[in-house]
This record gives structure tokens, sequence and C-alpha cells, in this order.
């Protein structure tokens, strides 16, 4: 079996090694985000600071990467999170993963940190390390077109060179956002990394592997969410479901709807700005806007940034949000954590707390204002900290919207509980999709579970943060998941009896899905319609990955970043929401409208097989064969 | 007077992105729909996520929600993800 070869890059000394991981290894966490994490795990003592040169950081790709199988372009960073400082694992659906891999190498490990700006160059194995002169200080589109066009690249602008907290790193046009990305690199002083080469990725069984491909893709067009909805308005199409359930953040959360949010939607969008979609490699679905800024076909924005730089900072212009959203790529910043900082510096001023310039309603400044943060100018460089930082320094934590320090996304969890407790328990901080997704099912989606309820919310939180866990270390993008409801539902429409019935139903259905949990190593099925992605790493892996075993997969990988955190000193009591979302009822009539953690969190645990301080026990870890 | 406002795809049946109406409820104006646009029409708006001035029937009395002077109804395409 071939097992997955990593080069590890010392900067301090400018040389690399080859590492091959052993076949233990990869058959328990398989590549991504999981694999990533366990290395993290092994290679670094606790308590490093993220940003120092102790850190490692880890860029790697999955089985799926390079195949051609649909949605399977994204690759993975994994690194001491520079917000949390947890686990951080930021996922990008950029060209770079399926070109290094091509180069012969699965990940990188880098080590140490470079005394002056440089950039890794891999082509066909050879690893260079050479100065990266004048483009320090230069964006992420000039410092990528200094490179050839058919080279992978993974860079970082402005942003992540002033190790501004919540700095991105940009692949082509794709980003890892979240965690600080940017930073970790920016510390390393490494300005970009490229890669080419021409290796074929290797796949087990490639007559049936086509034929699932086709089979899939087939099943994907054909299917309303990922052939409709997803290609005609992207993840942008969710603000207005999002209004219209009271889960779309307003105000920096303080309310669920916004009465102007139609100018920022997906429609109006789609109707006014949208130039055509596109897609990321080998992507059937096609969920990219793009739109002209000043003239310039540049990437359009996902729902987060239409809803944080709209609504939760009762903003209107689409005008505006869009130059942001192109400005934020340049400078290399995570649109989320960025806005929401800027709304809860919004209610600082609005509070007399502290004045950063900027105010509820008025963008007119913002451009200026984001240049500032990302070189960290004056008083703006607090702003660059995030902001769990900026409550510690100035007050105001009942209203700083994060969760272990990683700002929430958007999604008003107080009409959506149960992802008010992925958030809560996901191990990167705040964050949808490492939180299990329920929104999709409470709030968002075809499909309403009873948002307010918090029965059965535990058991699916736990079942979907392991599945969606499994398929982001796999190699594929989260919104292939997206088809798992059924189609009909939709044909039918959200107000529809059945689909109504099938909910209300679901919302009762906690024991069936902890059953499911229990009986994972006896489904020893595949099938397109739940997680078309196991029955596709079993083909191209040769190891027998079915419906059960691929979320028991996702389950050892949840639990794997749980430990580091736990190492890292984050425990249970940082399983918490700000006081906002769970003191305050978002309808002043109706008390049910908070996120009950204190109800659900501790039949989470107990779901989990953790103790009642949230760690895991050691038996689960050996249930999963996780070496502590 | 009360607006009904369609999104695509109904939009590209009914061929008009709004229209004024005096119906009492959402059941009406799904019955108009049918009515003036035919089935396909019909299916589409039944499909969708249906609002009353950006807030969705399922938060009122769904398709028996009364529809008050100045109310816009809306069919928006149903969809996830982000
Ligand atoms: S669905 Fe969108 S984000 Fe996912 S792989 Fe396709 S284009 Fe990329």
């Amino acid at each position: 079996m071939r097992t997955p070869v990593y080069a590890i890059i010392d900067l301090n000394t400018r040389t690399s090694e080859r590492y091959e991981i052993e076949e233990s290894m990869y058959r328990k966490y398989i590549g991504g985000k999981m694999l990533g994490a366990r290395l993290l795990y092994d290679l670094t003592p606790a308590g490093i600071d993220p940003l120092g040169p102790d850190a490692v950081v880890i860029i790697n790709t999955s089985p799926a990467n390079g195949t051609g199988a649909p949605c399977s372009s994204r690759f993975n960073m994994t690194f001491k999170n520079v917000l949390t400082g947890g686990i951080a694992s930021s996922n990008c659906g950029g060209q770079f993963g399926v070109l290094m891999k091509r180069a012969g190498y699965d990940g990188i490990i880098l080590r140490g940190q470079s005394d002056m700006p440089c950039v890794i160059s891999i082509v066909d194995k050879q690893i260079t390390i050479t100065d990266a002169g004048e483009l320090w200080g230069k964006d992420t589109e000039e410092t990528q077109q200094a490179f050839p066009k058919i080279y992978g690249k993974l860079v970082i602008g402005p942003a992540g060179e002033h190790l501004v907290r919540y700095a991105a790193a940009v692949s082509g046009e794709r980003v890892a956002g979240r965690c600080g990305a940017g930073a970790v690199l920016g510390a390393k002083k490494i300005k970009a990394i490229v890669a080419y080469g021409t290796q074929r990725p290797q796949i087990h069984n490639k007559k049936k592997f086509a034929k699932y491909v086709s089979k899939w893709v087939k099943f994907l067009r054909n299917h309303p969410m990922t052939g409709e909805a997803l290609p005609n308005y992207g993840s942008a199409g969710l603000v207005s479901k999002a209004n219209a359930t009271n889960a779309l953040p307003t105000h920096n959360f303080k309310y669920g709807h916004f009465k102007d949010a139609n100018a920022v939607s997906g429609e109006t969008l789609a109707d006014t700005r949208l130039l055509r979609n596109s897609s990321c490699i080998s992507c059937p679905i096609r969920c990219e806007r793009r739109v002209s800024v000043d003239g310039k076909d540049v990437k359009g924005p996902e729902y987060e940034t239409c809803g944080f730089f709209g609504p939760n900072i009762d903003c209107i212009s689409m005008e505006s949000l869009l130059r942001l959203n192109y400005q934020c790529d340049l400078l290399g910043l995570d649109t989320i954590s960025l806005a929401s900082t800027l709304a809860f510096a919004m209610e600082l001023k609005e509070n007399g707390v502290a004045d950063f310039d900027v105010s509820f309603g008025n963008s007119e400044n913002l451009t200026e204002i984001v240049e500032r943060i990302a070189v960290r100018e004056g008083k703006y460089s607090d702003l660059a900290n995030g902001s769990k930082w900026l409550s510690e320094k100035y007050g105001g934590k009942e209203y700083a919207m994060h969760s272990k320090g990683l700002e929430l996304a958007s999604y008003e969890p107080r009409s959506s509980v149960g992802m008010g407790l992925g958030y809560a328990t996901s191990n990167r901080g705040g964050c949808h999709l490492n939180g299990g997704y329920l929104a999709l099912l409470e709030s968002v989606g075809v499909l309403s579970m009873n948002a307010l309820s918090t029965s059965a919310k535990p058991a699916f939180t736990a079942f979907f943060q392991n599945a969606l866990e499994a398929i982001s270390a796999s190699g594929f993008c989260l919104f292939s998941a997206q088809s798992f409801v059924p189609a009909i539902l939709f044909k039918l429409g959200p107000h529809h009896r059945v689909t109504r019935a099938v909910g209300k139903i679901a919302t009762h259905l906690g024991f069936g899905v902890r059953a499911l949990l229990w009986m994972l190593p006896i489904l020893r099925f595949n099938t397109v319609y739940l997680f078309p992605h196991a029955e596709t790493l079993r083909l191209i892996t040769g190891l027998p990955f079915y419906t059960g075993s691929f979320v028991r997969l996702g389950e050892r990988g949840y639990n794997m970043e749980r430990l580091y955190n736990f190492r890292e000193g984050l425990t249970g009591k940082d399983d918490s929401l700000p006081d906002r979302l769970t003191k305050t009822p978002q309808d002043a009539n109706n008390p049910k409208t908070v996120v009950r953690l204190d109800q659900m969190l501790p039949v989470y645990y107990k779901i989990r097989a953790w103790d009642e301080t949230g760690a895991p026990r050691k038996r689960t870890l050996r249930k999963l064969g996780i070496k502590a | 007077m009360k607006t009904i406002r369609y999104y695509a795809p109904l939009r590209g049946i009914v061929k008009k992105e709004s229209e004024a109406t005096e119906l009492g409820s959402v059941k009406d104006v799904l019955r108009y729909v049918e009515k003036a646009y035919g089935k396909e029409a019909s299916v589409c708006a039944k499909s969708a996520l249906i609002v009353i001035n950006d807030v969705s029937i399922g938060l009122s009395q769904g398709a028996k929600t009364p529809l008050r002077d100045g109310d816009v109804i809306g069919f928006l395409p149903v969809c996830g993800g982000g």
C-alpha cells in the first residue's frame, strides 16, 4: 500500500527531508484535517506560541484530491489556532493542493522561522527556498502573478505579513480563511508556496471508480440542492432564507431579522451583479459567483460575507459589500472574523466604550479602516486581534460574538439552537461546519426540525460533526454532502405537510440517531443517497470504508482534535457562547429563543462518551484507537 | 393593496417580477397562480419558501396566513449551503 509522502521543511536551515506516514497512522487518520491533527499533536509540545519559532504548520492533501471525483480539490492547513490557542484546520478549494500532490508530496510540514521573507517552491519533488525579495508587501493577486500560471500557489497578503490574527492564506481566488492561516505563514516569513508537477494520484480500483464518479456526478446534477440552488445562487442564496426564519445575524447578533436584507441577498446578487458561475477544480456543483468590481471580473461573496458586511452591521450596499469582499481577498483577511470584529467595535462605540471610527449603518469608510487593520496601523491594530481579545481589553464580553475565540459564522443560533450547540462544541471555535451545521435542518434548509427544541439536537450534532469531519478529511467539499436531504422534499417544498411531518419526526429522533451512532460498526453499506464519499474513498484507497466506518472515522478525528484542545488548556468550560445568546431571548415574548447549552451539553457529552467535564474518557479513546 | 413578488425559477414561468393583488390569504394567492399561469407555475410556487414581508409563513399560519394591506408575499427558491 502506498502511504502518504510528506516533506518536512525547516525554515531555520532552509532544508527539507522526506517523511513517510506510517501505514497504521494513514489507515486511522486518512489525510487532511484528521491526519493534520494527529501530526500536530505528535510533533509539537504543549503550550507553544502559534506565531513563535516552535510552531508547526501542516499543509496537506487527502486521498480524493486530484482524482477527478466530484468536489475533490479541497486541501487543508492545520496549525495551532491563533485566535483560540486550540486546534486549527482551514480548508481551501484553490489549485495548490492538487498541484502539490502532482509535485510528489501529499503534504508539507513547516518548522522553524525564516529570518528573511521567503518563497518555497515545490517542483517535481524538488524543494527550494528562496528570498521573497520585493514580493513582501504585495497583495495576494500581485504575488500570485509573479509565478507561472500553471503553478499552484498559496500566498499571504499584507495582513498575514503583519500577523493579523485572522489573516487568511489565498490560493487562486480561494481562501483558507479561518483561524489565522495567513498569520502562521507570516510568522514564518513565508510569502508564497508554489507547486508544480505531473504525477498522477493513485486510485485502487480505477474502473469502478470512474463508473461510480459518473453516477455521483449525475446524482449531484439532478438534485435540486446541488444541481439548481447552489449553481443559481451560490451560498449567498441563504441570506433571504436565514432572514425568513429569524436566523440572520443583525446588528451584531442582537436580532435575527433585517428588514432590508433583500438588498444584499443571493437573489439580488444574481439579478443585478452576477456575471456567471464558476467552480473549484473538478466540481459539478459550481457554486462560485463571478462579479464585476471596478470593471474587473472577480470572485463574488459567500453567504457569510453578505450577512456580515450587510445585516450584521446594518448595511444595505451591495456595491460596498462586493468591494470589501475583493479587498479582503487581496489583503488576505478572513471576512467572517474581520466583519464580526467590526460589528463588535461598532457596538462598543454605540455603548460609549471605545471608538474605532466605525458605526452601524455606515460602510462608507470601511475600505479605509480595513486597509489600516491589515497593516496594524495605530489604534486599528487592536481590531487586528479579533473580538475576544478586544472584549478582554475593553469589556463587552457578553456581546463579543465568538466561541473559544473564533468568531461565529452567520447563523443566529437563538433561532437554531442545535447550531448553537455546534458552535459551542466545535473544536476550532465558533464554526458552523466544524459544528455539524444543524442550521441546515433547523432554519435555512427545506426541512425544519423544531428550531427551538433542544430535543435530539445533541445526537444530530454529534452525528453530523463526525460525518462532516470524515468528508473533509477525505478531501471533499462539504457542499457535496448537501444532497443527503431527499430531492422529493425540495420538490414538495418546505410548507408541504409531508416535509413538515419529516421535520417534526426528526425533532424526536434523538434516540434513533444515538442508536445509529452505536451501530456504526455494522452499517456496512454505501449509497449515493447518503455519503457517496465513503464509497469513493473505498475505491480510491482500497480500504474498507462503508457508511458506518466512514462516520466512525470522523468520530476518531473529532476526538483527536478534542484531545489536542484539552492538552492546550481548552476544556469543557470553553464549550460556551456569549451571554447574548444564552441569556437574552431573541424574542422578548418567547423565553425559548435562547440557546440552552445547560440542557444540551450534558446529553452531548454522554453521547460522545466524554466525562462530565467534557474530556474524552480513556476507554473512548481506546475504542477509537487514539493514543494520547 | 398587496404585492406578489416572484423569484427564479417561478419568475421564468410567470414572466414578471411582481404584480399587485387584493387577494386575502396565501392560499388565495396559490390558487391564483395556478389559475393564471398553469400547473407548472403552481408546482413551482408550492415548492418555494413562501415569505410575507420576508418572514417565512412557516412561522405564522402557513397557507392560511392572511394578507394585509401593504404586505409583500414572495416565493423564494429553497436553497442552503454556507
Ligand atoms: S461546491 Fe463550490 S466551494 Fe465546493 S468545490 Fe464546488 S465550487 Fe468549490
